[in-house]
């Protein structure tokens, strides 16, 4: 196994080497991948430790 | 002599039919009664109508009738008939939000924007269609609906949009003098564009949600789609203002006075030219080049602008699947959410459930990087102007998770502000600005927070140089 196709595996979500066909995902499968890369994209995103949540809405 | 209504009538402003109710041209029932039939004729065949309400609302008609023989005027919606999405509750009576498992659902009580209106004496003649729980879980055809696909009375083989698909066609149809609908993402934009009529996002908590199925707290807001922004801006007068009940209410009202607004020429409008190198149909393109020469000659100071550099959709779409994760517990729990037309929507629900508390804190932090980045971007600009949606109204029988439209440009411009305006809970008004192979496209103008009587007042001068609300598809045989 090449090192793109392990890297591949273990950060799901990512594409599938473009050379291959990928293999047919049921829809809950592909909904499972969805939410683990969007999951993984947010643990990529750097914040302040001081940045609290989002609560209320102000006019500006 | 009984009153017989011209096709033309069905596609007056608010104002227009009002002045029509005040000289006594027709009564009050006789206009229900001509509105709640022609909805209930040419509804179905749009699959825009959930339920009619043609009975209550003919006995509503013969009090209202009392109030203007007497010249006791509620407001310029008095005796006005119109729908609401199905996502509402209207007490005794059927609501659904367009999906099979809530068959038969009935509340006790009105949503508080039914109350509203039906407090100054609109009159509601229907609920309408829409996507099976507002869509929140990603739906693959547009047929994700108890009441079928909503199809668009320009070309009933292309889609209405959604969520609010009842809401678009019965409006583009001149089946309701105007309508309510709901966006979390997208959702009344999307068909204020497709279908070719005007459609107000309000600020978040500028309208109660209370008696509205939620789909994402702290996403969802409640608006009309109208003939005219100055429509929007009536019906918003009556809809907007604080409420106990809803956690997320703002406690602000609203009251329309766009004449009080600064004068454009004080003012900056921000564009960005990538979002038209974005658009892939030529025709398309010019007429979206058209209508931002129509906008920025109403007086702005132009400036080119882009989005700051931010994951917006990814936050978007975990705060929303967490939220409804959580709201549709139950139905993953006890099984019943594969009852939903959509598969893929209904697999999407199970897979949020998936969500770790920790994505969802941190998808709201950013969040709060993304109000920051937008209020920021305010300080240079007063409004944005943006294409609603890239192109025409897709195919009905087209996948909708096909992916991005081919001519994507390699700049941000305002792509993502669709999803940028939703989590920083901005208003935005989508105004019909012309045609691309027969079918109607959306330009939208966006504003900070409570700044509706801004993109309200952009709107009447836009229309009042245009005459693309005023078009009006012709009705099946």
């Amino acid at each position: 196994m090449r090192r793109r196709d392990l890297a591949s595996l273990l950060f799901v979500g990512l594409p599938a080497p473009a050379q291959q066909t990928p293999a047919p995902v049921d829809d809950l499968t592909a909904a499972r991948q969805r939410v683990q890369a969007a999951s993984a994209e947010l643990a990529k995103f750097d914040v302040a430790i001081a940045l609290e949540p989002a609560t209320m809405f102000k006019a500006y | 002599m009984k009153t017989t209504f011209p096709e033309e009538f069905f596609f007056l402003s608010l104002g227009e039919i009002q002045a029509k109710l005040r000289a006594k041209e027709f009564k009050v029932k006789e206009l229900t009664e001509a509105w709640a039939l022609r909805l209930e004729r040419y509804g179905p065949k749009y699959n825009a109508l959930a339920h009619s309400l043609r009975k209550p609302a003919m006995k509503a008609a013969k009090y209202h009738d009392k109030d203007f023989k007497r010249e006791r005027f509620r407001s310029p919606l008095h005796g006005i008939p119109y729908g609401a999405k199905d996502l509402l509750s209207y007490a005794g009576h059927p609501t659904e939000w367009g999906a099979p498992q809530y068959k038969g659902q009935v509340f006790k009580e009105h949503a508080k924007v039914i109350t509203k209106l039906e407090g100054v004496g609109a009159n509601c003649i229907g609920k309408l269609g829409m996507v099976e729980l507002a869509g929140g879980g990603g739906y693959r055809f547009p047929n994700a609906s108890s009441t079928g696909p909503g199809l668009n009375p320009w070309d009933v083989t292309r889609w209405a949009g959604g969520s609010s698909s009842g809401s678009g066609s019965a409006m583009a149809a001149g089946l309701v003098a105007f309508a309510l609908g709901s966006e979390t993402w997208g959702s009344i934009l999307t068909p204020a564009a497709y279908c070719g009529v005007t459609g107000l996002r309000p600020t978040y908590g500028l309208v109660s949600r209370s008696g509205a199925m939620a789909l994402s707290w702290t996403m969802d807001k409640i608006g009309p789609l109208c003939r005219t922004a100055e429509d929007c801006g009536l019906v918003l007068q009556v809809i907007a203002g604080g409420d106990g009940e809803d956690p997320g209410s703002a406690g602000k009202s609203f009251y329309y006075t766009p004449q009080y607004v600064r004068p454009f020429a004080e003012m900056r409008m921000g564009w960005s030219p990538a979002d038209l190198e974005a658009v892939a149909d030529p025709a398309a393109r010019q007429a979206f080049q058209d209508a931002v020469q129509v906008l920025l000659k109403l007086g702005f100071q132009v400036k080119e602008v882009e989005l700051p550099d931010l994951p917006y959709r990814t936050v978007a779409s975990t705060i929303i699947g967490c939220e409804m994760a959580s709201i549709f517990e139950p139905l993953v729990a006890d099984g019943r959410i594969q009852q939903l037309v959509d598969k893929n929507q209904a697999a999407g629900i199970v897979a949020a459930t998936g969500y770790k508390a920790t994505d969802y804190l941190k998808a709201m932090r950013v969040r709060r990087m993304i109000q920051d980045e937008m209020a920021k971007l305010f300080i240079g600009v007063d409004v944005l102007i943006s294409p609603s949606r890239p192109g025409v109204a897709t195919k009905i029988d087209e996948p909708l998770d096909r992916g991005g439209s081919p001519g994507g440009s390699a700049r941000r411009g305002l792509k993502d502000l669709g999803a940028a305006g939703n989590l920083a809970g901005l208003p935005a008004l989508s105004l019909p600005c012309g045609f691309a192979g027969g079918l109607p496209l959306g330009m939208s103008v966006v504003s900070r927070p409570f700044q509706e009587n801004l993109i309200l007042a952009v709107g009447k001068q836009y229309q009042a140089q245009t005459d693309w609300h005023k078009r009006r598809p012709a009705l099946p045989a």
